[in-house]
């Protein structure tokens, strides 16, 4: 190996190091980052181009059919997923006071995967009582009220929840509803919406906030549950106001680790290509 | 060391740099990365252990008075002369009087009533003492720091002109108009006490010539920056040896009396504490706080004769902490009891799908009925409420078409009892998930809301209350009517879904369109049938019926609120509102049927 070489890997491997550590999300289309702040701008900053809602146009904005992360200030992540919708409630500092995210359709085990790293943010809330509420779906047992849900009530700020919605499609069944609603400081800013439309933030004062023209086609998929693929569909016996599933005391929490996957593949794979070049030049 | 060492081996040298440059990297991401633990911070101690001043001086002194009295719950003002016992030590002065140090006035006992206690004179720093000091305390009661606002209907009275229920503290008369403490008082939901001075602590001599006042104070809640809006009455129940039986109302309320309010309160001295007074004191008269209008207030209990003044201010919320299922309860309570006294009870707890809509009727009409009083109770406001029993005159007409026996042999293969059951489960779901929020909001306010979801952490979102909230109060329309959008967003994309789930399962592909499409009438009357909106749209699809809902030039919110600009639809004022909420059921309904003859 030449000096030039050696001098080649001695900067690069501290890079790849680094590489491995970095918060970037290989991959991710968009990462909505409300750790530091929940504004308007932070939206546009993330590359999504928000809509005003209509009949809500000086209070809601929304998208629809992205691909995001999100991070949270208590540290947490919504891993990167596609959501069909996402509103935000804004207020004339452009700052928002709520975030309502529903997802793309999932199956009972995305699911499943989506809401174990969710589950410790909720004291009481066990695996267990997900699977039993996720078993009820596979069956297409209905509730009369009480769907899975997880939330940090007041102790966190924002107001953090995650609950399943049913779709009506097959192989698919559910999605997953994220709200996020924080308490603004001072409270009574909270009042404060705009008295016009809300404007764009500033720098993308000359993107249009208007709503697409619908498209019937482009939406999220109908419900294609069939009469000769199902099961006939079952209530649940009692239609009293039924409770949310019961927490059980046992509480797992597998959170997500983050473990950065692509980083260290990539490392792996150069130091391993290093030591076969060189035990090549070696032995020859 | 590839520069002196260069003859080392190239694995030593590879080895030796990734050695040496872990610590940089471990600095570089102790830097990035690393978070500091959280802390306390408890700037907030309590300013009264602090000493200042010279201790040691004469007793011409600021005394910063904190009584550490805590007997069952009350609290001890101060109250004028005071005598000190000890070396140096004033006599005859006002508390607080003027000087030049702090101390802390430590009494821990339990006050009975008012009366000269001898209390012990300590200098904070516990290098001076003066002695024992006596001073006469005064005990005075304070509301809690939540008090329930009386607005459930334990009292069992019915507007007579509309048939609805009045909440209990609709009125100053607690006695029970029916069931089964009918003519007794009910004071279930008040709290047993006083604020002030409770007229039995004191001789009435202490009052002649003094003018004793109970205020409202102007004050600014810190959630919203608008004036508080709580209030109070206050009672005396004298036990006139007959169970129940009720004495006197003290003549004390915000707003319809002018007793506590804000600008002009009433003297009390004569009608409460007087040798005369009016109302009732002494053995077996008790005295009650009762929440009338939920949200916060500050109160001020005041005592001024010739030079001597003393008050206490508290600042409290009048609030129900309640439970989703409490609030529910209590809408099924109203229901039975409106039917009751209308002829025949119904408990909308036995709404179950699976007994079809012959086995529904009356609890179907109730829920429907509930959202009428809803939207005429509060119109223009519960703008979804008022949607919904709009929208149910098309939803009640489609249970009668399937429930109809013949309908299954003109469409073949549609599984009509499905569809019959999956309307009823929907509305159920609807009435379920969004009929409480209204409940709790119309009887005790956003923070009723607030205290569901941010204590008790249920599966709603808050943001649509403060919408609406905030449009009220600041008479924002456009606020209100973006609060119920969402409301009516999370009906039709997230509560409403197995309904339509079920149906479409119950609807063989073939007839789908029939069904879903062309059988689609508006909601609305008058508005466009969803092919008009959505061509070939399907109303089982959420996207679609969205569309249909939600299309600003003609859609149903848009017809809905006034707003809608197509000359192809109608755009309702709030009389046309009024009227459609106002139409009997089976009436609105008739037009809508497609199969059915009439409907139940």
């Amino acid at each position: 190996m030449s000096r030039k070489q050696v001098f080649g890997l001695v900067l690069v491997l501290p890079m790849l190091l680094l590489g491995m550590v970095s918060p970037t999300v290989e991959g991710s289309e968009m990462s909505l980052d409300f750790s530091k702040e929940h504004t308007l701008k932070g939206i546009f900053d993330a590359g999504m181009r928000p809509y005003r809602e209509p009949h809500s146009e000086r209070f809601q904005v929304g998208v629809e059919q992205v691909t995001a992360e999100i991070k949270l200030p208590s540290g947490m992540l919504v891993k990167e997923r596609e959501w069909q919708s996402m509103q935000f409630t804004v207020v004339d500092d452009g700052r928002l006071t709520s975030a309502q995210m529903r997802s793309n359709p999932l199956t009972l085990e995305a699911a499943r995967d989506a809401m174990l790293p969710l589950l410790s943010i909720e004291s009481g809330v066990s695996i267990q009582a997900l699977d039993a509420f996720l078993e009820k779906v596979r069956e297409e047992i209905f509730l009369y009220e009480g769907e899975f849900h997880v939330g940090t009530g007041k102790k966190q700020n924002p107001m953090f929840l995650a609950a399943f919605s049913r779709t009506g499609l097959k192989n698919s069944p559910l999605a997953l509803r994220v709200s996020l609603e924080w308490r603004l400081d001072p409270p009574k800013a909270a009042r404060g919406f705009y008295k016009d439309p809300i404007p764009p933030p500033p720098g993308y004062e000359g993107v249009s906030m208007e709503k697409p023209p619908f498209q019937a086609e482009a939406q999220a998929p109908t419900p294609e549950v069939t009469a000769e693929t199902q099961a006939k569909p079952r209530l649940v016996e009692e239609p009293q106001f039924a409770a949310s599933p019961t927490p059980a005391m046992d509480t797992n929490k597998p959170a997500s680790s983050g473990f950065p996957v692509v980083p260290v593949a990539i490392l792996t794979a150069v130091i391993a290509g290093i030591v076969i070049y060189l035990l090549r030049r070696k032995f020859t | 060391m590839w520069i002196v060492h260069r003859k080392a081996g190239l694995f030593k040298k590879i080895f030796w740099t990734l050695v040496l440059l872990f610590p940089l990297f471990g600095w570089i991401a102790y830097g990035a990365f690393f978070r500091p633990p959280s802390y306390i911070d408890s700037s907030d101690y309590n300013e009264h252990g602090q000493t200042t001043g010279n201790a040691s001086d004469t007793m011409n002194v600021t005394i910063d008075l904190t009584l550490n009295a805590t007997a069952g719950g009350t609290n001890y003002a101060d109250l004028f002369k005071y005598t000190v016992n000890g070396t140096n030590a004033p006599s005859g002065a006002d508390l607080p009087s003027s000087g030049s140090a702090n101390f802390t006035l430590q009494y821990s006992a339990n006050l009975a009533s008012a009366s000269n206690y001898t209390v012990e004179f300590v200098a904070i720093n516990g290098s001076a003492s003066y002695g024992n000091m006596t001073v006469a305390l005064l005990p005075v009661e304070v509301a809690p720091e939540f008090l329930k606002v009386n607005s459930d209907f334990d009292e069992q009275k019915i507007d007579s002109a509309t048939g609805y229920a009045k909440p209990d503290n609709a009125d100053e008369n607690l006695k029970a108009e029916r069931g089964d403490n009918q003519n007794k008082i009910v004071t279930d939901d008040l709290h047993k006490g006083f604020f002030g001075v409770n007229p039995n602590t004191l001789p009435s001599d202490f009052y002649t010539g003094a003018t004793v006042t109970i205020t409202k104070k102007v004050e600014e809640d810190d959630d919203t920056g608008r004036h508080e809006t709580g209030t109070i009455r206050l009672y005396a129940i004298k036990d006139l040896g007959v169970s129940g039986e009720q004495s006197t109302v003290i003549p004390i309320s915000t707003g319809e009396k002018p007793s506590i309010s804000s600008d002009s309160p009433a003297n009390l001295a004569a009608t409460l504490y007087g040798a005369s007074s009016a109302i009732p004191k002494g053995e077996g008269v008790t005295y009650w706080i009762e929440g009338v209008d939920p949200g916060p207030i500050t109160l001020e209990f005041k005592y001024v004769k010739g030079d001597l003044t003393f008050s206490n201010e508290q600042k409290f919320k009048v609030l129900t902490k309640q439970t989703k299922q409490q609030w529910q309860e209590e809408i099924r309570e109203r229901i039975k009891l409106q039917t009751r006294v209308a002829g025949d009870e119904v408990d909308v707890n036995t709404h179950h799908a699976g007994n079809g809509l012959s086995g529904n009727v009356k609890q179907v009409k109730a829920v429907y009925a509930y959202y009428q009083q809803l939207y005429l109770q509060h119109e223009n406001q519960f703008m979804w409420a008022g949607m919904a029993r709009t929208a149910s005159a098309s939803i009640y007409a489609a249970m009668a078409d399937a429930a109809q026996p013949g309908a299954a042999g003109a469409f073949v293969g549609v599984q009509f009892d499905e569809v019959e059951k999956a309307l009823l489960y929907g509305q159920w779901l609807i009435y379920a998930d969004l009929g409480w929020p209204h409940r709790a909001y119309e009887a005790s306010g956003i923070n009723a809301l607030k205290y569901v979801k941010e204590d008790l952490n249920e599966d709603f979102t808050l943001t649509p209350w403060t919408q609406i909230d905030a449009g009220i109060a600041e008479e924002d329309q456009d606020a209100i009517n973006a609060g119920n959008r969402e409301l009516l967003r999370r009906e039709q994309t997230e509560v409403v879904l197995p309904a339509y789930n079920i149906i479409r399962i119950a609807v063989p592909e073939g007839w789908r369109l029939t069904i879903f499409n062309w059988f689609a009438e508006n909601p609305m009357p008058g508005g466009p049938p969803i092919q008009n909106v959505v061509p070939d749209g399907d109303i089982t699809n959420t996207a679609q019926r969205w569309q249909w809902i939600d299309d600003t030039s003609w859609g149903m919110l848009a017809i809905w609120n006034g707003t809608a600009s197509s000359p192809l639809a109608p755009s309702f004022s709030s009389a046309k509102r009024k009227e459609l909420v106002e139409k009997d059921l089976r009436e609105a309904a008739r037009p809508y049927l497609n199969y059915a003859s009439d409907v139940p």
